[in-house]
């Protein structure tokens, strides 16, 4: 039964309960890491050869750095899943450690996500919709993957797909931010969807305590003009990364995302 | 230990999580450490599970009660339970679990048509291997994973029921001329990325044989889903829900076969697609994370479309729950996250058999037992006690946590020579229940009965005294397991004192419900049911949910013996205005509304599942009800006269409401392990036990974390369940 932290005073004392172990139960993360049994090591979660090609400008090299450097978020998430994994096979259920370190992980899971995730969109679309694409490309294509890996600003969408030889048009979409705070803006829509009626959720942020950010939206532009995104910061918002899906009024799809990372308040 | 005095634990309440408690504390490893008394309002254990025997020895429920196969818990200690009782089955008929609990294949989730037509959609989930509360191999865990894997393979199975029907179908990537997946191949992430681009590229996903293989990739892919980005993921789902949707959308107002097929598979896309956009397999609450969102809501926002969300199906799952916003039937309502649990865990997790039914009713096969081995274990009952408040200290020593000071009781009735009130009756060689108190055991028991009290009715007050227990003197721990609709009646102090306690009232809301039971003269075939026995949720308001309970017939006694017996339920809406509900009139008025609902339901409704039940004149056939009073035969009366012989319930008072799971309410449950009060722990489905959502089985674990909260036995993770995504 392990040890039982008795609580058990002399007569005529009042009895309290005992002081419990654990309060909570452990929902995702004990499960999908189960314990030092299912570590992987660096060497094993390397891309494979595909990924290990010669540098130039072709999209397969657009593809290798792409899956490199999803390989390094995906191993920064096992290497703290497995921190996580060893305490509770150590049995170390400090609630506080425990939840500390699963949340941060949350946010900076959610912060390569955000980062990545306009790359992976244009990456598969094209390979989906044009094999001419998957033939070595010019230079032009690798000036994208460098964007990423400095942390995604505002930029525009993805181009929409069309055979190679074809002058893809980029969307544009006005960003205006209203915050006390340092943000950053992290926008991911599909090309085609700026010219529909769009609803933004309201964004939140991992940690269910924090206030959602609500004053949120997108309206389509007129007469040529782009789409304009819309963001308001309240006052004192706590820090952190805001997420939130974007959604085709119409069809009730999803579209696109959008993340904020919000700085604390210097 | 520096003292061998037992501990005392005051149990308040005799529904499931209260009795689990007790059972749990009384273990025989225990060794006598906790002393447990339990008190309970009325003649009779069970809360909402309560039921008697009334005349004919007609089994009367509260509603319908059903166990699920994914019960471990409950199923677990209801085997223990019958174990120790150890009856003799000579001379009980209900003797061991398999006679308590039988399997139940069948399910109807009714359908109607724009032109009003009703169709039935009969399901028959197949059994699977071992049976609920079995032992496990090793300790269970399932996983956000696991649970896609098997979504994955639902999908692939339900593609190929239409392939198979399908015969245009093509057979393979073959037909297109590309080579055979190579599964070994395609399980490394660069190997999955490029079969996912090749079905793409080649417009393979333009077949059904292409969607099938484009799933079984995934199948390959959710083993290791966090090597592979989400959003191809994601963009590789969307392409799949969108050429399954083009492909078979020509087809489903023509084929309600594929409809069906297409409905459910468009909900587990939208499932499986709002799981990874919303980071559930990494996040660390699990589902909780999705709690905000009405599970429609959550499904639109992930893509799944009017139709589906507006489906027969779904309407069932919120049937199920009672998942209906103060009762209205206009607003369905449950949160997304515990809905996804209480769907994976109900479809993925069965063991026997989907469904169990009880053969007798839920006293005489649940409570009844637990009653018997509990006494036997020493357990104390007092019964005719009823709550009226938890008395907080006022005073507290430096560092000292809140406690519990009294517990203040209105003694209903004694019992004639001041010993223990002996509840159970025996019919035909069963234990159970009355409907009634046994009046010739209780002081002044003639006069109770003359004056109709109702010991079980909010509203009637009526005591012969008060009780007051106080701490370390006649309790040192409480286990407080009414129900959460007595909370802010009996819990006043601390709803007032503790802003935990006031935001869980206000937020975790209960619902009345209603039921009603026909025992008919006609059987089944001769009504126009010609099918095994079934249960049928979604039907209509105002009762949308049907069972055929047949197999209770053999353990009542009728002098005209019914061929056929119907239980009907559903959520209950109140008037508003709690001005009415303070009414001592409040009671009747409802017994009423029910009463009426019940009539215009048979005499509209019934005939689209009972096509014979009903005359020339369209109107139900009164006289197929059989009374127990008129042993020869019914005599010519209206319908009021013959209706009045049946049996039906308004569940208002507040330890009969059903906890709901609104969107949002979850995180202001509070757990049967918060130590607040050092001297308190709660139990009930109405709880944060992990599995938030009201039916036995929630019930049953947080019982056993009450029991956990003061003997740290049974250890968390053999409550199953309990640590789960």
């Amino acid at each position: 039964m392990g040890a039982i932290k008795e609580a058990i005073v002399s007569a005529g004392e009042r009895i309290t309960r005992p002081k419990l172990e654990r309060t909570r139960p452990m929902r995702n993360w004990s499960t999908l890491f189960d314990g030092p049994a299912a570590e992987t090591t660096q060497a094993d979660s390397k891309p494979g050869p595909a990924a290990r090609q010669a540098h130039g400008g072709s999209l397969n090299d657009v593809v290798s750095r792409s899956v490199d450097l999803g390989y390094r978020v995906v191993d920064e998430y096992i290497r703290r899943g497995q921190q996580a994994a060893r305490r509770i096979s150590e049995r170390s259920y400090d609630v506080q450690a425990i939840t500390g370190d699963v949340q941060d992980l949350g946010v900076r899971t959610l912060q390569y996500a955000s980062d990545f995730a306009a790359l992976w969109l244009d990456l598969l679309q094209r390979a989906a919709t044009d094999s001419a694409l998957l033939r070595p490309q010019a230079a032009a294509d690798s000036a994208k993957a460098p964007a990423a890996s400095d942390g995604a600003r505002e930029h525009s969408a993805p181009a929409a797909p069309g055979p190679a030889t074809e002058h893809v048009q980029p969307v544009r979409v006005k960003i205006e931010v209203a915050a006390a705070q340092p943000t950053e803006v992290t926008l991911d829509l599909r090309p085609d969807a700026t010219d529909r009626q769009l609803i933004v959720h309201a964004l939140r942020a991992v940690d269910p305590d924090k206030p959602r950010l609500s004053d949120v939206g997108i309206r389509p532009g007129a007469d040529g003009e782009p789409a304009t995104l819309w963001v308001r910061v309240p006052p004192g918002q706590p820090a952190g990364v805001y997420s939130g899906v974007i959604v085709d009024q119409q069809s009730s799809r999803p579209v696109g995302t959008l993340s904020l990372r919000i700085a604390a308040q210097s | 230990m520096s003292e061998s005095k037992a501990i005392k634990v005051a149990i308040i309440g005799g529904g499931c999580a209260a009795i689990t408690a007790a059972f749990e504390l009384t273990r025989p490893e225990h060794h006598g450490r906790y002393q447990v008394t339990v008190y309970q309002l009325g003649w009779r254990l069970g809360g909402k599970g309560a039921s008697g025997r009334g005349v004919a020895d007609r089994i009367e429920e509260h509603g319908l009660h059903l166990w699920m196969g994914w019960y471990e818990n409950a199923f677990r200690l209801m085997r223990e339970c019958y174990a120790e009782l150890n009856r003799d089955p000579r001379t009980c008929p209900i003797a061991d679990w398999r006679d308590a609990f039988a399997p139940l294949q069948l399910i109807g989730i009714p359908e109607k048509s724009a032109d009003g037509q009703w169709s039935l959609w009969k399901a028959n989930l197949p059994p699977t291997e071992g049976l609920p509360g079995d032992p496990f191999a090793d300790a269970k865990r399932w996983s956000v994973a696991d649970y896609m894997k098997r979504s994955f393979e639902l999908l692939r199975a339900l593609l190929q029921t239409i392939q198979s029907n399908d015969a245009a179908g093509t057979q393979g990537p073959a037909a297109a001329g590309q080579p055979e997946p190579n599964a070994e191949a395609e399980r490394s992430p660069p190997g999955l990325l490029d079969a996912i681009s090749r079905l793409l590229r080649y417009g393979e996903l333009a077949s059904l044989a292409g969607l099938i293989q484009a799933v079984e990739l995934l199948e390959l892919a959710t083993g290791s889903l966090a090597r592979y980005p989400e959003n191809v993921i994601l963009r590789f789902l969307d392409a799949i829900a969108h050429s399954a949707r083009t492909l078979l959308e020509a087809r489903l107002e023509r084929d309600p076969a594929v409809r069906r097929v297409w409905e459910v598979i468009d909900l587990t896309l939208a499932t499986l697609r709002g799981e990874i956009r919303f980071g559930i397999l990494t996040d660390p609450r699990g589902f909780d994370a999705i709690d905000e969102y009405d599970c429609r809501e959550w499904l639109l926002l992930n893509g799944a479309s009017e139709r589906s969300v507006n489906s027969g199906f779904m309407k069932a799952l919120y049937d199920l729950g009672f998942s209906y916003a103060d009762g209205d039937p206009s607003r369905p309502r449950i949160a997304a996250g515990q809905a996804l649990r209480a769907t994976v865990r109900a479809f993925f997790t069965y063991r026997g058999a989907f469904f169990w039914t009880m053969q007798a009713g839920m006293g005489d096969v649940v409570f009844a037992p637990f009653y018997e081995v509990l006494r036997r274990r020493g357990v104390r009952f007092e019964f005719f006690h009823r709550l009226e408040n938890v008395k907080l200290a006022t005073r507290l020593a430096e560092g000292e946590s809140p406690y519990v000071e009294a517990l203040e009781f209105d003694v209903q009735a004694e019992i004639n020579g001041g010993g223990a009130y002996e509840p159970l009756v025996e019919i035909q060689g069963l234990p159970c229940w009355p409907s009634t108190p046994d009046y010739r055991q209780l002081v002044d028991g003639e006069r109770c009965e003359r004056e109709r009290w109702d010991f079980e009715s909010h509203w009637d007050r009526r005591k012969l005294r008060t009780q007051t227990l106080r701490v370390t003197d006649d309790f040192d721990f409480v286990v407080l397991g009414v129900s959460l609709g007595a909370i802010p009646h009996v819990c006043k102090e601390i709803v007032a004192r503790d802003p935990r306690w006031r935001a869980m009232v206000d937020h975790v809301k209960t619902v009345a419900t209603q039921a009603f039971q026909i025992w008919l003269s006609a059987d089944m075939k001769d009504l126009g049911w010609t099918d095994a026995p079934i249960v049928v949720c979604g039907f209509t308001d105002p009762f949308d949910t049907w069972a055929d309970m047949r197999h209770l017939l053999s353990h009542e006694r009728w002098p005209q013996q019914p061929q056929s017996l119907a239980y009907f339920c559903n959520v209950l809406p109140e008037p508003d205005g709690s001005g009415q509900r303070a009414d001592s009139q409040y009671p009747a008025l409802l017994h009423e509304q029910v009463r009426r609902s019940a009539m215009r339901f048979l005499n509209r409704d019934i005939v689209n599942l009972w096509p014979q039940a009903v005359g020339a004149s369209g109107a139900f056939r009164w006289d197929l009800l059989v009374d127990p009073k008129a042993p020869h035969g019914p005599a010519p009366r209206d319908a009021d006269a013959q209706f009045a012989s049946q049996y039906w319930r308004a569940n208002i008072n507040p330890s009969d409401r059903y906890a709901l799971s609104l969107p949002g309410s979850s995180a202001y449950r509070i757990s049967p392990l918060d130590a607040t009060y050092d001297n308190l722990t709660i139990a009930g489905d109405w709880t944060d036990c992990g599995f938030n959502a009201g039916c036995v089985e929630a019930a049953v674990i947080s019982g056993r974390l009450a029991a956990h909260a003061i003997a740290q036995s049974p250890r968390l993770e053999d409550i199953v369940g309990f640590d789960h995504p």
